[in-house]
């Protein structure tokens, strides 16, 4: 018998198909073919229908759960209290969650009208896009990577955003399909805001998040810890739930900035079941400064550089 | 993608799937509501019968699955997998998160354990605590590498995780599935039919209740039975002894209730407890009497004593 031996690889295709859309290697590349598809087709059809967006911005994570979609609303919130247009396209096709975050009501419908599908306004200057506001909460829909492709190009393509200062973009968790679609299909993003929780083993996760925006050419703005400690009611010790201040470390490994802590608590669950995101419902608290701040860097990253 | 109504103010009504058939079982979106004779044929002529076949040593197959990411599927897997290790039972954790295995982080094998290759197939990585947990992961494969995988590429890597390793006879098989309700977590509910039950964890804000509602749906739509619906983060306690909560409470219960399926009980969080995921030795082995040890132990007595009479 032959002795046994360390499984070192997973095989991948190399050939090239021609299909740039749905290439796994895209960033990797550096066939002329590519920029004919970056030229012509979806991605101009996209550039074209986001002539009015001044700036696109990313909030992913990689890991799950850590608190994308509570960044990507109160950051939308904070850009609007700090007077921009906003609209957040949820790109989470399994289960969106920002209409409940925003407090769309149950049997809101998305138009669709000359132009594109509309948005719902959720709040004055706070637009929201998603699949979330066409399925009901109990259809449970299968979705394979075509599949959420195409409903990104719809989404990017299809939708009439109008005047807007900024697009915030919420991604699930995982650092293949959704992610790479997004940074695939908006070449021109400003940047992206990658959100972490303390624990070493969810840093871990967020590199590699790093690693493909740096992969895909996309600027980091900085790193948000979530669910940092908080104090014990009754003996006031101060508490890390999830231990570490990973965040402020890897921020640092990898020369990015860091954007701060927030802290967990239950104000945060409550205000996002309400769908009023705090940095609107309880302006004066630690959290929502944290996130008028990472709102205010993100205006600076975008509008002066 | 969208249907239209002919009328003036028009309303996005739904989203077109396609549905004609173009006889690939394994590459379908609409599996599980398929009653088309083929499918049974085709199963079993393709190497989604492999599976079968490489697990038939397994007693009872069980996936954790969650829907929403960060709520402690992993967690739950590691421990729920050294809890039954540690009763003497003979388990093997499949890493089905492709992008974020963090189990061999957990178990503390990271960078140090490989997959091996034998005669029958690739050989799981075993644990360094003695308990004679065996483990299979991509993360044993790729330590910290960025692999952009696309649905294919997922459903070739499940196909080599269920049908390509050689399990051997083993108790139990804790199946560690990703956040979401498509990609790896149908693979995998296509690929192992026979599953023995699928736990569902939470916890308990609405918004995370989404998810879990889905991930429920989901393993029924897929014919798996739900054993149940466990709350993590249910509450802290704190050294001095009081416990808070600090996400709300509850929810898990609210759910299982309004979707008819046990709930199998509450995790609530300590200071030690990300610390051990980190440190990769699981929380049960390390604090094997605090309450937190206590509740995980009574859920997997629940979950064993369920697919033990399922069998019968």
């Amino acid at each position: 018998m032959k002795s046994a031996s360390t499984v070192k690889r997973i095989t991948v295709q190399e050939e090239c198909s021609g299909k740039c859309e749905s290439c796994e290697r895209y960033f990797e590349c550096t066939l002329p073919l590519k920029d004919t598809f970056k030229e012509k087709g979806i991605l101009r059809m996209i550039r074209e229908n986001l002539k009015s967006v001044k700036h696109k911005v990313i909030v992913l994570g990689g890991k799950g759960g850590v608190g994308k979609s509570m960044v990507a609303v109160n950051l939308a919130a904070s850009l609007v209290a700090q007077g921009k247009e906003v609209c957040i396209l949820d790109q989470v096709y399994d289960c969106p969650a920002i209409p409940m975050m925003t407090g769309v009501p149950d049997d809101a419908k998305i138009k669709i009208g000359k132009e594109g599908l509309s948005p719902y306004e959720a709040y004055p200057g706070l637009k929201v896009m998603s699949t979330g506001l066409i399925l009901r909460t109990t259809d449970v829909i299968i979705w394979y990577h075509d599949m959420k492709r195409n409903a990104t190009e719809e989404l990017l393509a299809a939708t009439h955003y109008g005047e807007l200062d900024y697009l915030i973009l919420d991604i699930p968790a995982g650092t293949s399909s959704e992610t790479v679609n997004a940074l695939k299909y908006l070449p021109d993003l400003d940047g992206g805001l990658v959100v972490t929780v303390g624990s070493q083993v969810s840093q871990n996760v967020a590199r590699k998040c790093i690693y493909v925006l740096d992969k895909a050419e996309i600027p980091v703005i900085g790193v948000l810890e979530n669910m940092s400690g908080f104090s014990c009611p009754k003996c006031g010790k101060s508490i890390a739930p999830i231990q570490g201040g990973a965040g402020k470390n890897m921020a640092r490994d990898e020369n990015v900035p860091f954007l701060g802590n927030i802290r967990v608590s239950e104000m945060i669950s409550q205000s996002l079941d309400d769908g009023k995101p705090f940095v609107m419902s309880h302006p004066d608290t630690e959290e929502s400064k944290v996130m008028m701040a990472a709102g205010k860097t993100v205006i600076d990253f975008c509008e002066n550089e | 993608m969208a249907e239209v109504n002919e009328t003036e103010d028009r309303e996005v009504l739904k989203i077109n799937i396609m549905m004609k058939c173009d006889f690939k079982c394994e590459d379908c979106e609409k599996f599980f509501e398929c009653n088309d004779p083929m499918r049974e044929k085709m199963f079993r002529r393709r190497r989604m019968a492999g599976a079968i076949k490489k697990m038939k040593g397994i007693k009872y197959k069980v996936a954790i699955s969650a829907g929403k990411g960060g709520v402690g599927k992993s967690l739950l897997s590691t421990n729920l997998a050294t809890t039954l290790a540690m009763m003497g039972r003979k388990v093997t954790i499949l890493d089905q998160d492709l992008d974020g295995s963090t189990i061999p982080k957990m178990l503390g094998i990271q960078g140090t354990k490989k997959l091996q290759y034998g005669r029958k197939g690739m050989i799981p990585a075993t644990d360094d605590l003695g308990l004679g947990m065996q483990v299979v992961s991509l993360g044993l494969i790729y330590p910290d590498d960025v692999i952009t995988l696309f649905h294919q590429m997922r459903r070739g890597i499940t196909e080599e995780f269920v049908a390509n390793v050689d399990y051997g006879e083993r108790d139990w098989l804790i199946i560690d599935l990703p956040p979401g309700t498509s990609s790896d977590s149908c693979n995998l509910l296509q690929y192992i039919p026979d599953l023995d039950g699928t736990v569902v964890i939470t916890v308990s804000p609405k918004v995370a209740q989404l998810a879990a509602r889905k991930a429920t749906l989901l393993a029924a739509k897929a014919g798996s039975r739900v054993l149940g619906i466990v709350e993590n983060m249910s509450g802290y306690v704190c050294e001095c002894g009081e416990e808070f909560s600090f996400l709300l409470k509850g929810g898990g219960e609210s759910l299982a209730n309004e979707l008819n399926v046990p709930f199998l009980g509450r995790i609530p969080m300590d200071a030690q407890i990300s610390g051990t995921g980190d440190e990769g030795v699981p929380y049960v082995y390390k604090y094997p009497d605090n309450v937190i040890s206590k509740n995980l132990r009574e859920v997997a007595l629940k979950v064993e004593k369920m697919v033990q009479e399922g069998k019968e």
